[in-house]
């Protein structure tokens, strides 16, 4: 069949794909600890309920708040250099691009580290009999995994556009990286709140 | 380029053909191509393969619940157990969504005017990752792994991880077609302009986008749990199937059906010759039952209320009153038409698609009444002799919670899918083989599988009224359901043919087009952009044969003068 209007190229070469696409898999990711923080609500509040007076932590466990706190600030702080970095690409802004970027990505790291350490002081038993310690671990190693996947993403948008001619024509990338650090940094601040502020 | 760098590149500024690289042949082109098409065929071909087999694992279900004498399949009840939870995640997440994703894969990017997907490498390799953990998911039951009691627990760890690799990579292939539609579309392509099957997988993909992460959830809260010498509760053998069995029962399962309903609402139009009225009404009700499909906060694990509160028992009544809907829609089409379509096979699978879903739905009204007995009785806890005469009045639907009903249900579900998958295989098989499927096999494959399919989900239902519970138990039989299982075998069987026939016509196809089989771009008289291209398309789809701007949901009937109602009519 012929078609009846003129015929010319009908796909617009739209821009920002990678953002479009990085937003999805990261509402994938978003309901991944939705299912996550459902259940350890859930079971939490079972728990309470049928055992009144006891604590969810098991004895013996230390699960404090100090180092989430520190890690939550951390992360608060990357979301402000994060947007610098993307900012500092549309500018085709290399030597800010550059900073922001290295600041972002060494906070990324300083909370692998503060996990880590969190996990060496909370003494928390896998195999302790607790239901809390599975989800706990579930959760908090998840983070963690996101926390690993965020900054791997960050350094190949950071490569692509460090050594392009100009920054911005990666506008889309950076931005796209940006969506999943905000996302990253979003459930962590859930999870400060649900398993250690209100533990 | 690198994996990510994706943008349609507009055809003035694509590469002359002549200067193209030329496309990489044989298994290094298989591996390697980014080519939508490509994979959209790997897809449906490897899950009508391993749909095959997951067939024969329910086979052997029917028949050890028979318990005919001299007929025992299973040395045990760990291995009916494996073979029961193999079953279930392998007719939903090796056949019934791979299929519809594969399809969805081939033909969206060319429905919506695109010259590829968004992210073809990402297609690609969710394409592999998904085969590569589907082997490692069946090979983690050969060794004695499964979500059961009894399994070896490293077998059980590797069960749980392929499982979650299957349904992460199918939900990379989702997120990717999600981006081609929200990004490729053409100039004047809006939503509500979109063709209904590319609708239906917008909707039925965003769905799973984001209820399918909590199944992950769900699997990674049991793999850590069983990484210490003993599961405290999540790892368990015996809940390992029912942290996850919200999606193998409705609402969720109902998702599956999305894509098949807008293969029907593709087909029917073209068949009539006459365009869709009420065409935003049309979406919106796809976009409702999709709303409604959403079950990952119904978990009966965490829950196990879940199935009397309102919202599951509307979402076991809606897909009904929403299939009466658009089938008075579609019924409106006859009306205008005034004449029989020509018989085709493609519309023979559709019409029996809409047969198998519409007894679905009848039999998730029905499955929802019993949580409605939960919820009214709610209302009357103060009045005992009300609740005792509701208790009397429908208790056996009621007793239907925890039965073979859910899998009966699931049977519809997943035989409504294939269904509507096939229909749209054979529907669109000039675009995807360079040639029409035989119509003969289309009619041969409505009605063997279209009847299999009712008659093992009428069985299970049968069987759920009988009181055969859902989960296996030692004593997994009882008088009459025996006889339901029997049947059920026999069903099977017919499923099982009528994709033994979808496969045959697959290869004569592939065979047809290695040998440069090549069709009329448009043979039914189709409205939606797909049909300006070349039968099979080529590299890039289109070769500038698009209209510039898309003025309604059905471009290619649209007259030079405003006035749809007289487009031409399709030529059958």
């Amino acid at each position: 069949m012929e078609t009846t209007g003129p015929v010319a190229p009908a796909v617009l070469p739209r821009r920002r794909t990678l953002q479009v696409g990085t937003g999805f898999a990261a509402a994938g990711v978003l309901m991944y600890f939705g299912g996550l923080l459902g259940v350890y609500f859930s079971e939490r509040a079972d728990f309470l309920r049928a055992n009144p007076g006891q604590s969810w932590i098991p004895a013996g466990a230390r699960v404090e708040l100090t180092a989430p706190t520190v890690m939550a600030w951390t992360l608060l702080l990357s979301v402000v250099t994060m947007q610098w970095a993307v900012h500092a690409t549309a500018r085709d802004d290399r030597r800010h691009t550059l900073t922001a970027l290295l600041v972002t990505g060494m906070f990324g790291v300083a909370v692998i580290n503060q996990t880590a350490f969190q996990y060496g002081q909370m003494g928390l038993a896998i195999d302790g009999g607790s239901l809390a310690a599975p989800l706990i671990y579930t959760i908090s190693g998840s983070h963690l995994a996101l926390v690993v996947v965020a900054l791997v993403y960050l350094f190949i948008m950071a490569v692509r556009a460090l050594t392009a001619p100009r920054t911005s024509v990666h506008l889309d990338g950076m931005s796209a990286s940006a969506v999943l650090w905000h996302a990253m940094v979003f459930v962590y601040l859930v999870i400060w709140v649900g398993l250690f502020v209100t533990k | 380029m690198t994996a990510t760098e994706t943008h349609a590149v507009p055809a003035e500024h694509a590469a002359p053909a002549e200067h193209a690289a030329a496309p990489v042949r044989g298994p290094a082109g298989l591996l390697s191509s980014g080519d939508h098409k490509t994979v959209g065929r790997l897809w449906i071909v490897s899950s009508l393969l391993l749909g095959a087999f997951v067939l024969v694992c329910g086979l052997l279900l029917h028949l050890e619940r028979t318990a005919l004498p001299g007929i025992d399949v299973f040395p045990g009840i760990t291995s009916f157990r494996q073979v029961f939870t193999l079953y279930r995640i392998g007719a939903v997440f090796l056949l019934a969504m791979p299929l519809l994703i594969g399809l969805a894969t081939y033909v969206v990017p060319l429905q919506i005017g695109a010259r590829g997907v968004a992210f073809p490498r990402a297609a690609s390799a969710a394409f592999w990752v998904w085969l590569t953990g589907a082997g490692i998911l069946i090979s983690s039951w050969a060794i004695g792994g499964g979500l059961v009691a009894g399994g070896e627990q490293r077998a059980v760890e590797l069960s749980l991880l392929s499982f979650a690799m299957v349904v992460v990579a199918q939900l990379a292939a989702v997120a990717v077609l999600l981006t081609t539609m929200a990004t490729q579309r053409p100039r004047g392509m809006s939503l509500e302009r979109m063709p209904i099957f590319s609708w239906s997988v917008l909707v039925a993909g965003a769905v799973w986008l984001l209820s399918l992460p909590v199944l992950v959830a769900n699997l990674a809260i049991s793999w850590v749990d069983l990484r210490g010498p003993d599961a405290v509760r999540y790892g368990a053998g015996q809940h390992l199937f029912d942290q996850v069995s919200w999606v193998f029962e409705q609402p969720q399962v109902f998702a599956l059906a999305i894509p098949a309903i807008g293969v029907v609402g593709e087909i029917l139009p073209v068949a009539f010759g006459t365009p869709q009225r009420r065409w935003g009404v049309m979406l919106s009700l796809v976009g409702l039952a999709g709303a409604f499909s959403f079950g990952a906060d119904l978990q009966r694990f965490f829950s196990p209320a879940a199935q009397t509160t309102p919202l599951y028992v509307i979402g076991g009544i809606l897909p009904a009153l929403l299939v009466v809907a658009l089938l008075g829609g579609w019924a409106d089409l006859g009306r205008r038409a005034r004449r029989l379509p020509r018989p085709s096979g493609h519309l023979a699978l559709a019409l029996s698609a809409l047969g198998v879903l519409v007894f679905a739905a009848i039999a998730a009204f029905i499955r929802s009444l019993g949580g409605a007995v939960g919820f009214l009785r709610s209302f009357a806890r103060h009045n005992e002799t009300w609740q005792s005469d509701l208790d009397r009045a429908l208790a056996p639907l009621d007793g239907l919670r925890g039965t073979m009903a859910a899998a009966g249900l699931l049977d519809l579900v997943v035989a409504a899918a294939v269904l509507g998958a096939v229909a749209g295989l054979f529907y669109w098989s000039p675009k995807i083989f360079g040639r029409k499927a035989s119509h003969a096999a289309g009619f041969a494959v409505a009605g063997i599988l279209g009847a299999g399919g009712v008659l093992v989900g009428a069985m299970g239902l049968v069987a759920g009224f009988l009181g055969q519970p859902d989960r296996p138990s030692q004593n997994f039989s009882s008088v009459g359901a025996e006889v339901a299982a029997a049947l059920s075998a026999v069903g099977v069987i017919g499923i099982l043919l009528g994709l033994a026939i979808v496969m045959i016509s697959v290869v004569r196809g592939a065979a047809e087009l290695a040998r440069g089989a090549s069709s009329v771009p448009d043979p039914w008289g189709g409205y939606t952009l797909e049909w300006v291209a070349a039968s099979p398309p080529p590299a890039d789809n289109f070769a500038d044969r698009l209209p510039a701007t898309v003025r309604s949901p059905h471009p290619l009937w649209e007259a030079p003068a405003p006035d749809v109602a007289d487009a031409p009519r399709g030529a059958q």
